[in-house]
């Protein structure tokens, strides 16, 4: 999957959050739903799932979906499936491995393989943080300490587990103990990663998993926080924070595009609101299309109206999210009913953990970049995934011209300023801020945020306008994510969000000579 | 179990379950202000009304001095007609 290369140049690798391949992507349509037995919808809430045939598509079994398979984790390849016997008996009931107050255990001492494998990883690779050891990390914050830091011992690999976290975070008890004030901070949050990662395969039947279908137009979607999203889109009562945690991690990354495109977004123009003058008038752009006026058409010849064109949603440096199951992407659509979608997948790594779905198909001239196509994941939706660098594409003009009032970029957390990725944005940026489409860019923390901010201001020499001012995300994920290579970075997926757009100028003057 | 479609947000007893709370928090205290002062206005008018109207002496019905004498002969042949 990732090149070698692509490991060693990119420790922002390290950055992606782990994402579980639930993969619940269930056969569509009503009739399915019903026939299924409600063991077999036991046995699909976690454990299989049954990818909708379609095309030249077979139905299987997902390898990657007992296992947080993220991208990073490409090194060890394939994780195992354990329900290998549900490809062929539907009705056998899911193994209940942790039961619900056992979810607490020590990575080096889980009874799931997978997560002991973790921990081996992260003593391998991850080093200890205590101060004494020579510098490894760069500075998280405007206030991080300097990259030539006070140590004397060279950098050590974590071995010490800290019993109340049970994750391997420092080399010794004794750098432990000594750093313990530090490590308070993030204990607590550590503790829940552990329990959420070994709830998640437990084993259980997640009832959070199961979304809610589409919408009427008329039952107004309030988008205030989470719950008031997930009641007034009709998902069933989620009470446990725990599975709230679970189900936040997944619907974050369509909600966050959602909540802002929507014209009942939270944010706005007033005070506080984020949203800038700018900001408002590319929106308003895209909710011109996104909510179109009445026009009294009708499903008849005579209803026949002159329709739109999908709104295209290009998601630049996909990762893992184009591997999300396709009912999460579809909450998008349910959000927007009386607008298509054309979803496209862009960047290097788009195919991660979608192994089922290679070899790619052929570079046409009818498909000259060998999209994937999936076109039937939702009547007003279709999903395409490029493997290429986005500059390369723009270059080539396949998906000119780019109209405001149709296309939208997304970015789920590109590091533009982090210094490991950085160079691969080098060449897409400038081209984005040329199509004068609105980019909507997510990140980790509002640092990191504005350091992409300063890195864009930099490439674009100002010429780019601040559509949506960086801050909290209200639809962010609400589980953190442990990352395997540095356990002390936890990350929560989308945590912030902003959005910029290049300027756009009528006339511009000619140095005269 | 009333409904053929029973929401997840109320619990067996019929309950708001933690999850309608929470969506509702926003809410809560916007919502018990106005409820309040809407029902403190009706009862207002009520309390108005009722105090207005019992000030009335209603000196203008003329009670006559000396009651009716009604033998029962009058009153069944009044009935009849």
């Amino acid at each position: 999957m990732a090149l070698p290369v692509d490991m060693a140049v990119r420790p922002a690798l390290s950055r992606l959050c782990a994402r579980c391949s639930i993969s619940v992507a269930r056969q569509n349509g009503p009739s399915n739903r019903l026939l299924q037995s409600a063991q077999q919808r036991l046995l699909h809430g976690r454990s299989s799932h049954i990818r909708q045939t379609q095309g030249s598509r077979q139905s299987i079994l997902r390898p990657g979906n007992n296992t947080s398979a993220d991208a990073r984790r490409l090194v060890s390849g394939f994780p195992q499936p354990s329900f290998t016997s549900s490809r062929n008996g539907p009705e056998e009931p899911p193994k209940r491995v942790l039961a619900e107050d056992d979810l607490f255990h020590s990575f080096t001492n889980s009874p799931i393989p997978e997560i002991r494998r973790r921990a081996a990883f992260m003593r391998q690779n991850a080093y200890c943080p205590h101060p004494d050891h020579h510098s490894t990390r760069l500075p998280e914050s405007a206030s991080g300490q300097a990259v030539s830091a006070t140590g004397n011992l060279p950098p050590a690999h974590v071995d010490f587990e800290c019993p109340d976290c049970g994750i391997p975070v420092y080399c010794s008890k004794e750098h432990w103990q000594d750093d313990y004030e530090a490590h308070l901070e993030i204990c607590d949050t550590l503790r829940q990663i552990n329990e959420d990662d070994h709830d998640l395969r437990s084993g259980r039947f997640f009832p959070e998993f199961e979304y809610a279908g589409p919408q009427m137009e008329e039952s107004l979607v309030n988008m205030t926080n989470w719950d008031t999203l997930l009641y007034t889109r009709g998902f069933n009562a989620i009470n446990d924070d725990r599975s709230m945690r679970q189900a936040t991690r997944l619907l974050t990354y369509p909600l966050t595009i959602g909540s802002i495109l929507h014209e009942l977004s939270p944010y706005g123009i007033q005070k506080g609101g984020r949203l800038t003058l700018e900001g408002l008038k590319s929106f308003s752009a895209l909710r011109y299309t996104m909510h179109p006026p009445k026009s009294g058409g009708g499903s008849d010849v005579k209803g026949l109206r002159l329709e739109a064109p999908p709104v295209r949603l290009f998601i630049l440096g996909a990762r893992a999210e184009s591997s999300l199951p396709r009912d999460v992407w579809v909450q998008l659509a349910h959000l927007f009913p009386m607008s298509r979608f054309h979803l496209i997948f862009i960047g290097p790594e788009s195919m991660a953990n979608r192994d089922d779905e290679f070899p790619l198909p052929p570079r046409t001239p009818a498909n000259p970049f060998g999209a994937v196509a999936e076109d039937r994941v939702w009547p007003t939706m279709k999903i395409s995934t490029i493997v290429d660098y986005y500059h390369t594409i723009h270059k080539a003009g396949h998906f000119y011209p780019y109209d405001p009032y149709f296309d939208c970029f997304v970015m789920f957390h590109p590091g533009l300023g982090h210094p490991a990725s950085s160079h691969e944005w080098e060449e897409t940026v400038p081209l984005l801020l040329e199509t004068k489409a609105p980019v909507i860019v997510t990140g980790y923390t509002q640092y990191d945020m504005e350091r992409d901010i300063d890195w864009v201001n930099k490439k674009a020499a100002g010429e780019f306008d601040i559509l949506m001012e960086p801050g909290e995300n209200t639809f962010r994920s609400l589980r953190w994510d442990l990352n395997d290579m540095d356990p002390q970075d936890i990350s929560a997926g989308n945590w912030g969000v902003w959005a910029f757009r290049g300027k756009r100028y009528e006339a511009t003057r000619k140095d005269v000579e | 179990m009333a409904g053929i479609q029973r929401s997840s947000y109320y619990d067996r007893s019929h309950r708001q379950s933690p999850a309608l709370i929470r969506a509702r928090r926003p809410y809560l205290v916007k919502n018990a202000i106005l409820g309040a002062s809407i029902s403190a206005f009706a009862i207002g008018v009520y309390i108005y009304t009722l105090n207005v109207v019992g000030q009335d002496e209603f000196e203008d019905v003329k009670v006559p001095d000396a009651p009716m004498t009604n033998t029962p002969s009058a009153i069944t042949q009044a009935a009849k007609k």
